[in-house]
């Protein structure tokens, strides 16, 4: 009953408030929970319970033989009552960067086996005639595959980021939705920039067969490369994109097997094709390429768009 | 009688003997131990092997333990039981679930063992924010966001893989095997008992030596955790130490100090039994001479709490009256720069700080006994939590003064000064009588001496537990889970305490 008098004529002057709590002039103060108040005031406004503020104010020295001075029977009574007299006001956790995945050298050689495989898979389902330019391509493949790792690991600390702000995993989802068209675009642009370059240079050094056309020196680079082999170094890209995205969110094994498929189905259609077994349309530089690659892009890109949605692969 | 022994231990390092534990399994040859060991290392730390033969651990931190995820059925039941468990947490009406939503999550761990599989998928998160964010939730202090999600996700993990453990077969070397569980410390470790108690009848007794939940507000402090996610941490820590107590046969705090924050967390007195932690050297002998010149000695982890700046004003005061008086601060460094913090202190009050000064620092391990190089030990801390230092003060031999804080006054007693905390004037005055007064310093080391050596000493703690023990299994139905199950009231005094000192054929008769 004296503490609650005392607690509304409590507009005492300035210097009496600043005195601190072990001071024997606390004991006369009209108030004197206020100045334990301003002395633990982040204790107070970060904890979770009273039992905290009990805890902490027992680690400061504030036990029972001190709670007589702030009019209280015990620590937890004291506690209560500061837990109710101060608002909270967390302070904010500097956060912690989370350390290196830890990635098996297994894993590592498996993405690096693979990727080798993806990047020659054009050179092998190339058909006999046509080597020189699907040699080309898969040189042009080597640093887009290094642009892949690089979008990936763009979108992965874009993802991070996006976790610590967001509120709700549906509003992670919703920001996250235009990430990985821009990581795997920004990705696809740097192979098409890198096989114009390499098909420029197969051109200025061999130039092709058949009557110098004399339109230019774009339209030449670009007929270099058929319109099958274009499409089917895009969804190369489309699939080393996607595997390098799914290696940095914690799905490397995943990544992994739709790279040996792609391997597999080329060699698999290669194998066909000597047999005969294939049509015409198996000659086509870049056919078979296209439709490997495909069969194991179209597996890997609904994974990494879900892997992409989810929270948890970037915690 | 046989008796599981749960315990969580922090590092991963091979057993070191000689522990509390050893010496009570020691005293207590008659009994039959069974250790089961949760491991709580710093993440990273790999398990060294296994702990010891005959020990089972448990890895409690690092990455999840292998398994399959649950179907879709499965899940589905789990995906309930763990709603009622985040609904307990969360929502302040309905924490009454909390026990039994734990016991159903145990029930389906036990048959197929995917929990910890379930915990960290995306449905158990989902699970998570969809009822923390619901209206009503306890989210004073901000609301969690997706991160806060994913982490509090993994905390509940870490701290519920004790019911996914293999330990609960009732057929040889499983905890429905054991007469008795003995918990040490609470928290997760606390989780087998109360799961052997559902599922066996198994009765357990709960000792803490330094209580458990008040470890983890002092120590999650610097964790960087948002409020929601030590809100809900918290939450979970809170009642399962209610559950626990609410469902232990006995709590044996380690001090009266213990005790009251025990009966603040809804202990039932009538069940607590205050049985002080053995300080092994109790058998060692008291210090011998005091030195010439008189000293103080103060020993601690530097560092605020341990109250060194105290000392060195006190000492100030001291140094004036007692010529030729010198202060030893023996102990580590608790926080970095903290020791040249102190010497500026010193200096600025004039002391003259180095080897052979007024004021030597002694950069030693704790366990090393510095006190017969002292004529008076000092305690100036702000907190003392466990009575273990000053009670190797008092086996010394030398005068002790304390602040009257934590368990300073059950220890002490009347062998020793006590000083209001944070006043150096009250810890001067009480050091200078020490010092001028010889008679009165050897009385006051003597009782002291005494005091301790009669409560701390080995003998007497493994005693208590063995009349625990005994007292608990004579009030407990032979065959609890049995008799429970036909309907039966459970028969005090159904066997007499001799049917379990029986050892291995008590074992047959009930495996029978």
């Amino acid at each position: 009953m004296g503490r609650m008098t005392a607690r509304c004529g409590g507009d005492e002057p300035a210097d009496r408030r600043a005195r601190p709590p072990d001071d024997p002039g606390a004991r006369g103060s009209a108030d004197p929970v206020r100045e334990l108040m301003a002395a633990h005031r982040g204790l107070c406004e970060r904890a979770v319970d009273s039992l905290e503020i009990a805890a902490g104010l027992e680690e400061a020295g504030i036990g029972a033989a001190l709670v007589g001075r702030y009019r209280h029977a015990d620590v937890f009574a004291l506690a209560d009552e500061l837990f109710a007299r101060v608002p909270r006001r967390p302070v904010e956790p500097v956060p912690v960067a989370p350390g290196p995945r830890p990635v098996g050298w297994r894993h590592r050689f498996g993405v690096l086996a693979g990727l080798l495989g993806a990047l020659l898979l054009p050179l092998a389902t190339a058909p006999p005639g046509a080597l020189g330019t699907a040699l080309t391509l898969a040189v042009a493949g080597w640093p887009a595959a290094g642009a892949a790792d690089r979008a990936a690991r763009w979108l992965r600390r874009t993802g991070r980021g996006q976790v610590r702000s967001a509120a709700t995993a549906a509003e992670f989802r919703a920001r996250m939705r235009p990430v990985l068209p821009v990581a795997l675009g920004l990705q696809l642009a740097v192979l098409a920039l890198t096989s114009f370059i390499a098909l420029a240079v197969l051109t200025a050094l061999v130039p092709p067969p058949g009557p110098v056309s004399h339109a230019g020196l774009l339209p030449a680079v670009v007929q270099r490369a058929g319109a099958v082999q274009w499409y089917g170094q895009a969804v190369l890209g489309l699939l080393v994109g996607t595997a390098a995205v799914l290696r940095r969110l914690g799905r490397a094994g995943l990544a992994l097997a739709g790279l040996l498929v792609a391997d597999g189905a080329g060699l698999l259609l290669v194998a066909l094709r000597e047999g005969g077994l294939l049509g015409g349309w198996a000659d086509v530089p870049g056919a078979l390429a296209a439709l490997a690659a495909g069969v194991a892009a179209a597996v890997l890109l609904p994974a990494a768009w879900a892997a992409t949605g989810r929270p948890g692969a970037f915690g | 009688m046989r008796i599981a022994l749960l315990t969580e231990r922090a590092r991963a390092v091979p057993h070191r003997a000689g522990g509390w534990c050893d010496r009570l399994v020691a005293g207590l040859a008659e009994h039959q131990f069974e250790r089961y060991v949760l491991v709580a290392g710093p993440p990273g730390a790999e398990p060294a092997g296994p702990p010891g033969p005959g020990v089972r651990a448990l890895a409690l931190r690092g990455p999840r333990p292998p398994g399959r995820s649950p179907g879709p059925v499965r899940r589905r039941l789990y995906a309930a039981a763990y709603e009622q468990l985040i609904r307990a947490l969360v929502l302040p009406g309905e924490r009454a679930g909390f026990a039994a939503a734990l016991h159903r999550l145990a029930e389906l761990a036990r048959q197929d063992g995917a929990l910890p599989a379930f915990l960290t998928s995306g449905r158990a998160h989902q699970l998570l924010e969809q009822v923390w964010r619901s209206p009503g939730a306890d989210t004073a202090a901000g609301q969690p966001l997706v991160h806060d999600v994913l982490v509090a996700g993994d905390l509940l993990e870490q701290c519920l893989r004790p019911l996914a453990a293999d330990w609960y077969g009732d057929d040889g070397g499983g905890l429905g095997a054991a007469d008795l569980c003995h918990v040490v410390g609470g928290g997760p470790a606390v989780l087998p008992a109360l799961v052997a108690k559902e599922l066996h009848g198994v009765p357990f007794v709960l000792t803490e030596h330094g209580l458990h939940l008040r470890e983890q507000y002092l120590g999650y402090r610097q964790a960087p955790y948002r409020w929601p996610v030590r809100a809900l941490l918290f939450g979970f820590f809170r009642q399962l130490t209610a559950e626990s107590y609410r469902q232990a046969a006995l709590l044996t705090p380690g001090s009266g100090y213990d005790r009251e924050w025990q009966l603040r967390c809804g202990a039932d007195p009538a069940r607590i039994r205050v049985v002080h932690r053995d300080v092994p050297a109790a058998a060692r002998p008291a210090a011998g001479a005091e030195p010439e010149r008189p000293t103080l000695v103060w020993a601690g982890r530097l560092a605020p709490a341990a109250g060194p700046e105290s000392m060195l004003h006190a000492f100030a005061r001291v140094r004036g009256e007692v010529p030729g008086a010198r202060l030893l601060l023996h102990g580590p460094e608790g926080q970095p720069g903290y020791r040249a913090h102190c010497a500026q202190l010193a200096d600025r009050l004039g002391l003259a700080v180095g080897p052979g000064r007024e004021v030597r620092f002694d950069d030693a391990d704790l366990s090393a006994a510095p006190w017969e190089r002292g004529t008076v030990a000092v305690f100036s801390h702000r907190s003392l939590p466990a009575p273990r230092p000053l009670v190797e003060a008092m086996l010394s031999g030398r005068a002790v003064v304390a602040t009257d804080v934590g368990v300073a006054r059950e220890v002490l007693g009347p062998a020793g000064l006590l000083v209001p905390p944070g006043e150096p004037a009250a810890l001067a005055a009480a050091c200078r009588a020490l010092l001028a007064d010889r008679e009165r310093r050897e009385r006051l080391g003597r009782a002291g001496r005494q005091r301790a050596a009669e409560r701390f000493a080995v003998e007497p703690s493994v005693a208590a537990f063995r009349e625990v023990y005994l007292e608990l299994v004579s009030r407990w139905p032979a065959f609890a889970a049995a008799e429970r199950a036909s309907g039966v009231l459970p028969r005090p005094f159904a066997r007499p305490a001799e049917y379990w000192v029986t050892g291995a054929a008590g074992a047959l008769v009930k495996a029978g």
